[in-house]
């Protein structure tokens, strides 16, 4: 009986054969891949964290990168990706990828191989965030160093989500979620967009850290529309904006409003409430926006005691959003002719019967016929710490 | 042969020769009406006092022996209170290996031994293995009647039944079995006494070694609880347990023990029972932090890398960095490092020890990390896990922790978190296999228990644990609040 017990413990133990072992010290944690497209060939830049540099404070100089980035080619991403061994000396572990910056001349080709790529392959996590190079290549985002958070692509992580809290500028959903709205097919995917601006060759230094203002910066721009796997164009920030409230996507976000000759006011827009109805067997949708916010600034001498004014600014913001929503929506449906907002996901959730009969069309000609009629009710719940205006020195 | 205690030149002669000529042993003679008698004491066990002041005065002053005999007039006379007929020569050692004074009377069948122990205790003292911060200070010393009597001063009712008997061929070493009739459970006693009735040894020195001959061997887990504090003792009879006190030995048995007995202490009978729930899940958590963090870390950095969030992984990485050894290997080296620095600061004296605390501490800890042998990480985990088998009293326990350690720490470096898990299944059932004499180890908790799961993992409000557990004793009611009908 012991033996036969001691015999099970060394078959459990022992006849795996240690399946999967792999050190920590011999994996090169990848954080972010960025894949452009040169003559036919995937050119792949891969950002590795120095393990020997992060986070160690003994003899921390400063001098050395805190990240280490590979490039290779290849036919395909997978043979890119194996052929990293030439030059890196350990296995590369894309468990924890954070990040994949696809380049604009890639995203105007069509994403799909790369879907299925990260889709197939069982490492690969796929909550990763999947950003554009606006007007730029891969290779370059992820080179710039940043100076707040330590490795680069984090940094661009880190800025869409917390874009999402307070802005809604940009798109945080995970590499999964988009690869389901790819599939779905009744809605055109929206991605992220990020942008070098200023000189990429200092930027990849790490004396560029020590000045006050970086010589190269990556910053987040609005959204990359795309058409089916294929990208057709930008928004505009204030466009993106208005394109993730419709979206439903937005839980903080501002509206400024003119209220005077070049003065402002500018209302923080929180946990607005859409909602998005289409009418029964017609090409007509409602889009209904409520929310609420307070006034952050303002430029005008208004009496703000007065209901009278309030409700103009609330009339002022509704109009604004109004036009706001109703220019993002002319540009995607009349110029990029996509379905960003999935109205045709909506229909057919509501009328599949009659979805089908308008599926075949959507595109062609459906899409624009859609009339939209959007209403939106905002009201003042704050107006900040103070009740009256500080007044200019003119006043 | 029967040696007759009539002869008392012979029975000298006798004792002589089986002693080999002992210096310890004093032969005086002296005479009564001219009849002889033998005083005979073993020095070192017997007080010269005593000896002069009860036994030799009191013969001084017999001057004749008119109507009784002198064996009666002597045994009448003396004056001290504890006074035995001796009837044969086995009784005689016996007594004179006790430290009683033995009076051998010319032409007489018996003989008289005499109380005369030297007092060779020490006085009772704190605890120093299990202090308290609010309970009784006093603690149990290597004689068995101070002993009884520090538990016969808390429990003063007839019902505190103790059974005798002397164990060990050499060292006849007294060991009383005590238990509250009408709380404890027969079937209990009688297996307890059938086990202690199987011993068959040459000396009992130690409870320990009682207690290592009457327990299961095969489980690693204690399943009797050791304790040098008479409240513990007192409250386990109260609860229905047998206690075994062995003479020479200042730490008592308590028995049955189970596994929830470990995570208690008599400090939690006084405390507030949030407190003390609060106390009682940090030591869970310690005793689960204790068995498996190693080998958690092990898993995560040599197969479960994803687990981890990335920013965690990133610093375990730096930290391996340049680390020349696996991380198990790493893990075992410390592990084993700490268990010799612990084992040579129990066995040092209190002067040395200082040093040697500082010598491991600066070598192992800092030294290792910067010559870069082993990764600050690894240090962490083996100082959390050490700390966290310390709040336990048992020794055993926290020895049979370490074996648990090691075994999960096998089964991640061969399979991961997987192995771990594995292990887990096997710590779970080894752990539910056990019974401490015929109980269920994990009482109240598999079986459930209701009545004991209010003084369990989660002590319940006092007024409310009115019930004993009913697998420690058949009378259950314990405490009977004055508006309860029952």
């Amino acid at each position: 009986m012991m033996k036969n017990k001691i015999l099970v413990l060394f078959v459990i133990f022992l006849f795996t054969g240690c399946y999967n072992y792999r050190e920590i010290n011999s994996l090169s944690i990848t954080t972010a891949i960025g894949i452009d497209k040169k003559d036919d060939n995937y050119l792949l830049t891969i950002q590795v964290v120095n393990t020997q540099k992060v986070g160690s404070d003994t003899n921390s100089t400063g001098e050395q990168s805190k990240f280490i980035t590979y490039e290779t080619k290849g036919e395909t991403i997978q043979e890119a990706l194996r052929k990293i061994v030439l030059e890196s000396p350990r296995r590369l572990y894309i468990n924890h990828l954070q990040l994949i910056v696809i380049g604009e001349d890639l995203a105007k080709e069509g994403i799909s191989q790369i879907f299925d790529f990260f889709m197939r392959n069982p490492e690969a996590r796929k909550q990763s965030q999947i950003v554009v190079a606006k007007e730029s290549k891969a290779e370059d985002v992820l080179k710039i160093l940043t100076p707040l958070e330590t490795i680069s692509s984090k940094n661009i992580v880190d800025s869409i989500s917390s874009d999402s809290k307070y802005l809604g500028v940009s798109e945080n959903n995970t590499f999964e979620y988009q690869v389901k709205t790819y599939l779905n097919d009744r809605q055109d995917i929206v991605m992220s967009t990020v942008k070098v601006v200023g000189s990429v060759d200092k930027g990849e230094n790490t004396e560029s850290l020590k000045d006050v203002s970086s010589d190269a910066k990556v910053v987040l721009q609005g959204l990359a529309v795309f058409k089916k796997d294929k990208l057709v164009g930008y928004l505009t920030e204030d466009e993106s904006m208005s394109a993730n409230l419709v979206n439903k996507k937005v839980k903080d976000t501002l509206v400024n409003i003119e209220c005077d000759k070049n003065k402002y006011i500018t209302i923080e827009l929180m946990k607005p409430k859409v909602d998005i109805s289409p009418i029964q067997d017609k090409l007509q949708m409602k889009i209904e926006v409520n929310g609420n916010g307070n006034i952050k600034e303002i430029d005008c001498d208004y009496d703000l005691n007065d209901i009278k004014v309030i409700q103009e600014i609330e009339k002022k913001t509704e109009e604004k959003i109004k036009q706001n929503i109703n220019s993002v929506l002319n540009k995607t449906i009349n110029e990029y002719k996509t379905d960003i907002f999935g109205f045709a996901d909506t229909i057919y959730k509501s009328n599949p019967k009659y979805y089908k009969t308008i599926k075949d069309e959507w595109y062609s000609k459906n899409l624009e016929n859609l009339q939209i009629d959007t209403k939106v009710d905002f009201t003042l719940k704050g107006k900040g710490n103070i009740i009256t205006v500080i007044p200019d020195e003119e006043n | 042969m029967i040696y007759m205690l009539n002869n008392i030149e012979e029975i000298v002669r006798k004792l002589k020769k089986d002693t080999k000529d002992s210096d310890d042993i004093i032969y005086r003679e002296k005479y009564i009406n001219r009849k002889k008698i033998y005083i005979i004491y073993n020095e070192p066990l017997t007080s010269s006092d005593k000896i002069s002041d009860f036994v030799v005065r009191s013969l001084n002053k017999i001057k004749s022996i008119t109507g009784l005999g002198l064996y009666k007039k002597i045994k009448n006379s003396i004056s001290n209170f504890k006074v035995t007929e001796i009837e044969d020569y086995q009784d005689l050692c016996f007594y004179l290996h006790k430290g009683f004074t033995i009076l051998l009377i010319e032409n007489e069948t018996k003989a008289i031994a005499l109380e005369t122990k030297a007092n060779l205790n020490r006085s009772i003292s704190p605890s120093t293995t299990e202090d308290t911060v609010r309970g009784a200070k006093d603690s149990f010393v290597e004689d068995i009647q101070t002993n009884l009597g520090l538990i016969k001063k808390r429990i003063k009712t007839n019902d505190l039944w103790i059974d005798k008997m002397n164990i060990g061929k050499y060292t006849d070493t007294s060991i009383g079995i005590l238990y509250i009739n009408g709380i404890v459970k027969e079937d209990l006693v009688n297996e307890v006494k059938k086990r202690l009735s199987k011993i068959n040894i040459s000396g009992v020195i130690n409870s320990g070694v009682i207690k290592n001959l009457i327990v299961d061997e095969k489980v690693k887990f204690p399943t009797a609880q050791t304790t040098e504090r008479p409240d513990v003792v007192s409250d386990a009879l109260l609860q229905g347990k047998i206690a075994i006190v062995v003479d020479n030995s200042p730490y008592v048995i308590i028995i049955p023990a189970l596994l929830q007995d470990f995570f208690k202490t008599m400090e939690d009978e006084y405390g507030k029972d949030t407190n003390v729930s609060f106390t009682r899940i940090l030591k869970f958590l310690a005793f689960m932090i204790s068995i498996m963090t190693p080998a958690i870390y092990i898993s995560l950095v040599t197969y479960n890398q994803e687990m981890i969030p990335t920013d965690l992984l990133v610093s375990f990485a730096v930290q391996r960095d340049g680390v020349p050894f696996p991380a198990f290997v790493e893990a075992l080296m410390l592990i084993i490092s700490f268990e010799i620095l612990r084992e040579s600061d129990l066995r040092t004296p209190t002067t040395t020890g200082s040093a040697l605390s500082i010598v491991g501490a600066l070598i192992l800890g800092d030294a290792a990390v910067n010559a870069g042998i082993v990764s600050q990480i690894m240090i962490i985990i083996v100082a959390i896990t050490s700390i966290s088998s310390l709040p336990f009293t048992e020794l055993e326990f926290i020895n049979t922790l370490r074996i648990y350690r090691l075994l999960f720490m096998v089964g991640a470096v061969f399979m991961g978190m997987i192995g771990v898990v594995v292990v887990f299944i096997i710590f779970i059932i080894r752990i539910c296999s056990i019974e401490s004499f015929g109980k269920p180890y994990l009482m109240p908790l598999v079986p459930i228990n209701l009545s004991g799961l209010k003084n369990s993992l989660i002590k319940l409000p006092a007024k409310l644990l009115t019930r004993r557990p009913e697998y420690l004793s058949n009378n259950t009611i314990k405490q009977r609040s004055t508006d309860d009908e029952e």
